[in-house]
């Protein structure tokens, strides 16, 4: 088996300088996939007539289609629908020149969008009722329930599935390859195109994004660890 | 008027198409959860007696195949089955993509599968099994009468999880050449020149979209009905 270690080792290090933009394409799609989320809880807590059921339909849509569609079709209309808005409201955005960086952080934040919407509300329902009635009989407003009694609960609740979102996205940034953003997987497939080893460049990438991973994994496990600290018992 | 009769009969066109390549995703997607489930109790089983060195390499594996991204794990097992079988002198140059698109998916949702099985033969109460025991079963006939039904009820809907994620990720399957839905309206697009592109994409996640509705309510309804 000719399986090329001198290029392996060597391609190592350049393929790892995309690492922090898969990292920070994951990060910032999840930032904003988080107020897109907290958006929708608010119409849902509400019940806004109208937006309740264009959520329900936009989070069955987003659960029930795969990523790569969903970047392949904002790919190719999202330089389209700028162009008409530049016509209809007078905007000058460079149509043909949209950033494939942004589509594909749109795309993965709409997608995480949907997730994290129904992990906060199993989050939040998962909090006793009663612990914010007795909040509202002390006084506190319902903004200072949620800040200071509700959330840290729900916090609990919420970061296992969290973490597992943030890892699903970590590896779906890896589609992004496929409308030239130039992430790890990119970055691999650049580097092992001179020479055609495509096999040595992928173990290599396939390692980092194990690293990776692994070290959100055990991040998460500590930040679980902290949160829970409260529930600690007083010992004698 | 005429302009939205143009795009819904091209949208109706490219539905035909899309739905002419449903078989192939129906396959990969059957046969993966099939190979994936047997292969995922397996692990699961390997994991759970904790023999060390069948458990080291147990552990590694499913922590690789979550870890990695689908991507990778098709391109490794599609270029790389082949160049590690090459100097054996079995040349693989003539298979097509489908089997080492199987081969991935079952590999990748074993693993997921193990940890759903994994987590869901703990959670049931041990006193089930001690009571068991005490009453004269054998280890194998706690696990098939007691246990796993049981441990089946807990992880319905994290198997349903894991089908409809099975399904949504056999469209990854195009970049390694197979035609499933998304490689076909990949090649109609480019035969057309990008013509009907809008209306190919939005047929294919449709079609997902209505599939994975039927899978959850099918999964639903087996939640609802499974008794033993």
């Amino acid at each position: 088996m000719n399986f090329n270690i001198q290029f392996a080792i060597q391609a190592f290090p350049k393929i790892l300088e995309a690492a922090p933009i898969s990292v920070f394409i994951t990060v910032v799609s999840i930032i904003i996939g988080m107020f897109i989320a907290l958006l929708i809880t608010f119409v849902r807590i509400n019940k806004i007539p109208v937006l309740i059921q264009l959520t329900k339909f936009f989070i069955s849509f987003v659960r029930g289609t795969p990523l790569i569609v969903n970047l392949y079709i904002l790919y190719f209309t999202v330089p389209y629908l700028i162009s008409d808005l530049n016509v209809k409201m007078g905007w000058h955005i460079n149509a043909n020149n949209v950033n494939s960086y942004v589509i594909a952080i749109m795309a993965f934040s709409l997608s995480s969008a949907a997730f994290l919407s129904e992990i906060i509300r199993s989050a939040l329902s998962s909090v006793d009722k009663g612990q914010s009635e007795a909040a509202y009989s002390v006084g506190l407003t319902k903004l200072q329930t949620l800040r200071r009694i509700v959330i840290p609960q729900a916090l609990i609740v919420a970061t296992p599935n969290l973490a597992n979102i943030f890892l699903s996205l970590m590896k779906g940034t890896s589609l992004a390859y496929a409308v030239s953003v130039v992430e790890l997987l990119g970055r691999a497939k650049i580097e092992a195109a001179e020479g055609f080893n495509f096999m040595e460049a992928y173990v290599d990438v396939a390692i980092i994004y194990w690293i990776i991973s692994f070290i959100f994994e055990k991040l998460f496990v500590i930040y679980e660890t902290r949160l829970k600290n409260y529930k600690k018992e007083v010992t004698t | 008027m005429n302009l939205l009769k143009n795009v819904l009969l091209g949208f109706v066109e490219s539905l035909g198409i899309v739905l002419s390549a449903f078989p192939v995703t129906v396959l990969i997607m059957i046969l993966s959860l099939i190979f994936g489930a047997i292969f995922g109790a397996f692990l699961t089983f390997i994991r759970l007696r904790k023999r060390p060195i069948s458990y080291a390499i147990a552990t590694t594996f499913i922590s690789f195949m979550r870890g990695t991204p689908m991507l990778v794990q098709l391109f490794l097992v599609y270029y790389g089955i082949p160049k590690f079988l090459q100097p054996l002198g079995i040349d693989l140059s003539d298979t097509s993509p489908v089997i080492f698109a199987i081969i991935t998916f079952s590999l990748n949702s074993a693993s997921f599968l193990s940890e759903v099985f994994r987590s869901a033969y703990l959670a049931v109460d041990k006193g089930q099994q001690e009571a068991a025991f005490s009453v004269g079963l054998t280890n194998w006939q706690t696990v098939k009468r007691i246990i796993f039904p049981q441990a089946l009820k807990i992880a319905l809907p994290n198997i349903g999880n894991s089908v409809i994620d099975l399904f949504k990720e056999t469209s990854l399957a195009y970049s390694i050449g197979v035609l499933d839905m998304l490689g076909k309206a990949r090649q109609i697009i480019a035969l057309d020149y990008g013509l009907k592109l809008f209306q190919i994409y939005i047929a294919v996640d449709i079609v997902y979209w209505i599939c994975c509705i039927i899978i959850e309510k099918i999964m639903n309804s087996i939640e609802n009905d499974y008794t033993w």
